[in-house]
């Protein structure tokens, strides 16, 4: 039996979940309004979304948040027929009010309470609300009354009103179309809402089903046992993978909803830095792991403050070199075999590549100037390197592009840097689909298996020559490969084993922030997929150590975190010298 | 102040160096047989590596070393008792396993007092049973603490009992 409270809660949570969507469509509506040719449709999106959130709060008790939206409401409701009397001020205010509303939802789903006091926003809408029905005379709900153009009324200030040509066959339907109970899906095809955590349980289950999976046919292997059974096996094998696939395909997420947040502040921020600009997103139904997503927000949001604060030139400068007033920021997403792109470009001044080196120099951050644009480029995902002439509160204090490529390489993704003075610079990420899964090479060190993460490797070899030129007489560890010097780093040194001197060791060339060493282990396994499992306690976080991997034949792999390896070395190296 | 005095209730019971200890049965998640288990490289020394729990890769503690005696080598009745801490799962190697007893309070005496309080704040109490004494611990308080009097308290606890 349900209890009355446990009916109203369910309720309640289930109106909160709706109220949050809602508020995303309310915001994708509401930068469609500025975009758009046909804005009567975001219009009436809108006052339907608001309409529901207000109908059905109403009805669960979240008076706070019908009171706001009925004010949002009315001042739709002036204006749903009258796409021309939209401005950049009035998409901001109800930006705003959505910002609010979203607050609070946020507020009463995490259980907090917050301090929320919608009464002087609310206030605004009805000042402006009544000035619009004022200057208008907009009947609401009304339309055959020819709208009039009206010259500078005081609210919209910086945006003079557009010369009035009401379509009265696009606004007539949006008028009279009663607004339904619930939003109409956003694609064909039925769907249900299923619990994160509950995908996320289901996700650890098969994974624990692939790795008994692999433990059972590994045993088959061994014993060469009747051909039926190992029919029976493959089958299973080939089974277990196909419902591996489509677990994952589940947490798959579009990306839409982060562009659409990337949209948003580039609004924002458009207007505060007094630059028109102007947002292209494609390829935002591609998909990728929902925790992937969550994580790219924070790196993308800061190369897109970047790009509008640094990239992106003043107007009157823009004028002078000849190019639009309007500035152009795109990004674009793509899967490219098993990994997704997404290159993020603007038409800006581009990176001074002078500047950078200089500051790079000043900074003692490199010895000498780089050879080639792209290492001068690079630079800028160095600490410490900010070469914005001011301080804005927008971006650039120093810290950010280094801290865009930990966190990209963190999800297993590459970051890569294109520019051209005057001409704009581009970023393009490199990610895999999942973070969950990785490729790796395994290699052991006095018996112990690890594995070396595949996008830091760069080549396996054989010591060329019988002496390993270990504490090489100048402090420090290093080997001659392939007529090149390179910093050896010995994992026996690492798992603090000594190396068995009867067999013959082998290295692994390895490369992480454009440094290059050879990780000394004693054998090359092979290359393997693995499933990385984080290592949280705190009993079993070593530095060197990324996360440990399960193996096919249920052992436990650690997995190395090479970027830490190479520069525990360097700072060895540092003291030796 | 926070009581941590042992709960009437049921007891998981193992050795440990020839002495019965108890964790409450609460806490237990399940027991297993000692398997592979990866040491990792810098990692303090009474933590023996992690090891695969069904595709959970959890973290294993030598309860010997972390309680002062000496290592001993494994035998068919050694186990591993994972334990749900606050911080995930643990598993703990014990010598072996006795068995589930229920104490009533009575039955149940405070931690003994040895100078400070502190020292032993993961000691819940003595059980008290006929065939002895049994040391109630809270397993996960001792392994997340930095408590570098741990050996010291433990040797002190196993002589009051």
């Amino acid at each position: 039996m349900v209890s009355q409270d446990d009916f109203v809660s369910a309720v309640r949570a289930e109106y909160l979940n709706e109220a949050a969507f809602l508020l995303d469509r309310c915001e994708a509506a509401l930068l469609g309004l500025e975009t758009s040719a046909d804005r009567t449709s975001d219009l009436a999106e809108l006052f339907r979304a608001l309409h529901t959130i207000k109908g059905s709060g109403a009805s669960v008790g979240f008076e706070c948040l019908v009171q706001l939206a009925h004010v949002m409401e009315d001042l739709l409701s002036l204006i749903r027929t009258r796409p021309d009397v939209v401005t950049t001020d009035l998409v901001s205010l109800l930006l705003r009010g959505v910002d609010a509303l979203n607050e609070r939802v946020k507020g009463h789903k995490e259980g907090r309470i917050i301090v929320w006091d919608a009464s002087s926003l609310m206030q605004e809408f009805q000042i402006v609300a009544t000035r619009l029905s004022a200057a208008n005379q907009i009947i609401p709900f009304g339309d055959a009354a020819p709208p009039k153009s009206e010259p500078g009324f005081g609210f919209f200030d910086d945006e003079p009103a557009a010369p009035t040509k009401s379509d009265p066959k696009a606004a007539a339907p949006a008028a009279s179309e009663a607004a339904p109970a619930s939003a109409p899906p956003a694609k064909s095809g039925a769907s249900i809402k299923v619990d994160a955590q509950r995908i996320d349980a289901v996700l650890d289950v098969v994974g624990e089903l692939v790795i008994a999976k692999s433990q059972l046919l590994s045993r088959l292997d061994e014993s060469r046992i009747d051909p039926a059974l190992q029919g029976a096996a493959a089958l299973l094998d080939t089974i277990v993978r196909d419902l591996q696939d489509r677990a994952m395909s589940i947490r798959m997420t579009p990306l839409k909803p982060l562009f659409l947040k990337l949209q948003r502040l580039a609004r924002d921020l458009s207007l505060r830095c007094g630059k028109k600009i102007e947002f292209v997103m494609a390829g935002d139904d591609t998909e990728l792991d929902r925790l992937m997503v969550d994580e790219l927000a924070d790196p993308l949001m800061h190369m897109m403050r970047n790009a509008i604060d640094h990239g992106i030139e003043v107007t009157e400068k823009r004028q002078r070199a000849g190019k639009p007033e309007t500035g152009i920021i795109s990004i674009t997403a793509r899967q490219v075999g098993g990994r997704v792109e997404i290159e993020m470009r603007d038409d800006g001044g581009g990176l001074p590549k002078g500047k950078i080196i200089a500051k790079a120099l000043e900074r003692g951050l490199i010895a000498s100037p780089p050879a080639s644009d792209r290492e001068a480029f690079n630079l800028i995902f160095k600490p410490g390197l900010s070469t914005a002439e001011k301080v804005s509160d927008v971006s650039g204090r120093g810290v950010g592009m280094d801290v865009v490529k930990t966190n990209i390489e963190r999800l297993h993704g590459t970051v890569e840097v294109r520019s051209e003075e005057g001409r704009g610079t581009t970023f393009i990420l490199s990610l895999p689909l999942t973070a969950a899964i990785s490729d790796g090479i395994l290699v052991t060190v006095a018996g112990q298996p690890l594995l070396v993460p595949i996008d830091s490797v760069r080549d396996l070899a054989e010591p060329e020559s019988k002496l390993l030129d270990k504490n090489g007489g100048l402090g420090r560890d290093i080997i001659r490969l392939k007529g090149r010097i390179l910093p050896l780093v010995d994992l026996h040194d690492l798992v603090a084993r000594p190396r068995n001197e009867g067999s013959s060791p082998m290295l692994v060339v390895v490369e992480s922030e454009g440094r290059q060493a050879a990780l000394l282990v004693e054998s090359i396994i092979g290359q393997m997929q693995v499933v990385l499992k984080p290592l949280t306690s705190e009993l079993c976080r070593g530095r060197g150590l990324a996360g440990a991997a399960i193996m096919g034949d249920g052992r436990v792999a650690l997995v190395l975190d090479v970027q830490s390896l190479l520069i525990d070395a360097k700072e060895a190296e540092k003291e030796a010298a | 102040m926070e009581t941590m005095q042992a709960k009437a209730g049921q007891y998981l019971t193992f050795q440990l160096a020839d002495r019965p200890y108890g964790v409450p049965i609460a806490s237990v998640r399940e027991i297993n047989r000692i398997g592979d288990i990866a040491p990792v490289p810098q990692a303090p020394a009474f933590v023996a590596g992690v090891m695969n729990l069904r595709g959970k890769v959890i973290p294993v503690v030598n309860l010997r070393n972390k309680f002062g005696f000496s290592d001993t080598t494994h035998t068919r009745h050694t186990c591993i008792i994972v334990i749900e801490g606050q911080d995930g799962q643990v598993g703990v190697i014990v010598d072996s396993v006795a068995g589930v007893v229920e104490l009533a309070s009575e039955m149940i005496e405070p931690p003994p007092q040895m100078g400070e309080v502190r020292r032993v704040d993961f000691v819940l109490g003595m059980g008290k049973q006929e065939s002895g004494v049994i040391i109630l611990v809270d397993a996960v308080k001792a392994l997340a603490k930095e408590n570098l009097s741990v050996q010291l308290a433990m040797h002190e606890a196993s002589q009051a009992a």
